[in-house]
């Protein structure tokens, strides 16, 4: 029931995004706006163009490589920026100074370090995300009751140090993680759209590969239908993303789904 | 003042006497903020203490210490647990479930902590017991308050718990739970032989669950005064009027701030 009414809701906001587009179109003109009708058969038939599919690869790539890179670092540093309060005195300022500095800026330098190949673009998403994952994971540890450490003190055998690796571990485990994953995954479904806009940068000027290519080199060319399904093709990249941290807080945090229940 | 190490307040056994003897336990954030004065008590094993006094007194503090927590003050005294093997369990204010976790997780957890073999986790009769057998796959939010509680006491009661520690543990229910809540622990305790401390502000759970009831208060907290109530395990002992007279007698001791 859940699932068909969040089907209508996405069928609905598809309905009139099309018909905001289509009245657009009509204003406009082929000349200067594609109908969607036009734009998505033009796009399905790109389908079966392996140039085009190659661009949508690499872009697809890129941008799961960079958002997992940005995940993988900066959720278990945020952890451990919320639990150590030692580590967090240290490197909390350096994050809060740097966090409003847009990262996009750093896709000079990082091309200058790295040349035109793939790392300065899975790195240049990496940094946009993780920024946002570790803050949000960080203060996500650092808003649990103290009073659920004492708790977990109880359950803690009497017979086992309550400072070593395995405490820290079960800690991990039981508390920590389940705490701060809904509020990573939250900031990853956020940061995945910036990742597309940065993903769009990096590949308009550095590259010959990729969506953000084929956008850029359409708008040359005033071929408006590819300029089009490319960015379709960005839109649903970004969608299907979106929808996929949805299903991975669905399967990894089953709690939250009966409290949405 | 000085802080004691959890060692040294476990290793402190007397010989021949089994259950808890706390003596001259006092506590203070520094040597001038001090938490509690001298308070001693003796529990014999099978028994309980009801700690009565107002919120802030400083109930949960001593619970903590008695448990080998240690909240960071300053500590004199001894506590002395005998066997020293007791298995203990601490049913705290309102945490008493991890909300991520379902019922069965919970009262996994503390078994998983300890390496219990897979095999030998086996919570179904507990549940049972307890009156919350199909709970087991519903978590914390989904369950009402008195249903929260019974699990948090399942939770005590898995690792086979003697000495149990109950820190106002039913003060967010209805008084028509709570008092059948009281009851069943009441029932369950006795008939498991479970030594337990309970912190409370009410002097009704008190007379129904304390074989001993120590009123806490004045500034310092110290123990204002110490009623036995052998009578508490009587049938119907909650319409007795031994129970009336100890509540009024309790409720007049807080009141007067002084011993009794």
């Amino acid at each position: 029931m859940k699932e068909a009414s969040k089907l209508l809701l996405y069928l609905y906001a598809i309905a009139f995004i099309v018909l905001v587009w289509e009245l657009l179109a009509l204003y406009f003109g082929p000349f200067i706006l594609p109908t969607p009708w036009e734009v998505f058969l033009y796009f399905v038939r790109q389908l079966d163009n392996p140039i085009f599919l190659s661009h949508l690869l690499y872009s697809l790539g890129r941008l799961v490589g960079g958002l997992a890179i940005g995940f993988i670092l900066a959720f278990p540093l945020g952890i451990a920026l919320g639990y150590f309060k030692t580590l967090d005195k240290y490197v909390a300022p350096i994050v809060f100074l740097t966090y409003p500095i847009p990262k996009v800026l750093f896709l000079p330098v990082l091309l200058v370090l790295f040349g035109l190949g793939e790392a300065p673009k899975l790195l240049i998403i990496a940094l946009t995300t993780s920024y946002l994952i570790l803050v949000v994971t960080r203060d996500s540890i650092r808003a649990i009751d103290p009073n659920y450490y004492t708790f977990f003190a109880t359950l803690w055998p009497a017979e086992i140090n309550r400072r070593g690796l395995s405490w820290f571990m079960a800690i991990l485990r039981h508390v920590l993680y389940p705490q701060a994953l809904p509020a990573a995954i939250t900031a990853f479904r956020l940061a995945s759209g910036t990742a597309v806009a940065v993903l769009f940068i990096a590949e308009s000027f550095a590259t010959d590969k990729g969506l953000g290519f084929l956008i850029v080199d359409a708008w040359g060319a005033m071929d408006l239908r590819r300029m089009w399904s490319g960015i379709l093709a960005m839109s649903l990249i970004g969608a299907i993303i979106f929808e996929v941290a949805n299903l991975l807080e669905y399967l990894l945090c089953p709690w939250k789904r009966r409290q949405g229940a | 003042m000085k802080t004691l190490s959890i060692s040294t307040m476990t290793e402190l056994t007397c010989k021949g006497f089994l259950g808890v003897e706390v003596k001259s336990l006092s506590a203070s954030h520094n040597n001038t903020d001090v938490i509690f004065k001298d308070i001693s008590f003796t529990l014999p094993k099978g028994h309980s203490v009801a700690l009565v006094g107002s919120s802030g007194c400083g109930k949960t503090t001593l619970l903590n210490l008695i448990y080998g927590l240690f909240p960071g003050i300053l500590v004199e005294g001894t506590v002395t647990i005998s066997p020293k093997s007791t298995k203990k369990a601490y049913v705290m204010q309102d945490i008493g479930l991890f909300p991520w976790k379902t019922v069965k997780e919970n009262l996994m957890l503390p078994l998983i902590l300890e390496k219990v073999p897979k095999e030998k986790r086996i919570i179904a009769p507990l549940l049972e017991e307890l009156g919350i057998g199909e709970l087991s796959q519903r978590y914390p939010f989904e369950l009402s308050g008195g249903e929260r509680q019974r699990v948090a006491l399942a939770r005590a009661l898995v690792t086979g718990g003697e000495l149990i520690l109950m820190d106002e543990p039913f003060s967010a229910l209805d008084a028509i739970t709570r008092e059948k809540l009281q009851d069943s622990v009441a029932l369950l305790f006795n008939r498991r032989g479970i030594t337990f401390i309970l912190a409370t502000h009410s002097m009704e759970e008190a007379a129904i669950l304390g074989d001993i009831i120590l009123v806490l208060g004045g500034k310092p907290t110290r123990i204002l005064g110490q009623f036995s109530n052998p009578d508490r395990r009587l049938k119907g002992a909650r319409n007795s009027d031994q129970f009336f007279k100890i509540v009024t007698d309790t409720r007049k001791c807080l009141a007067s701030g002084s011993s009794l």
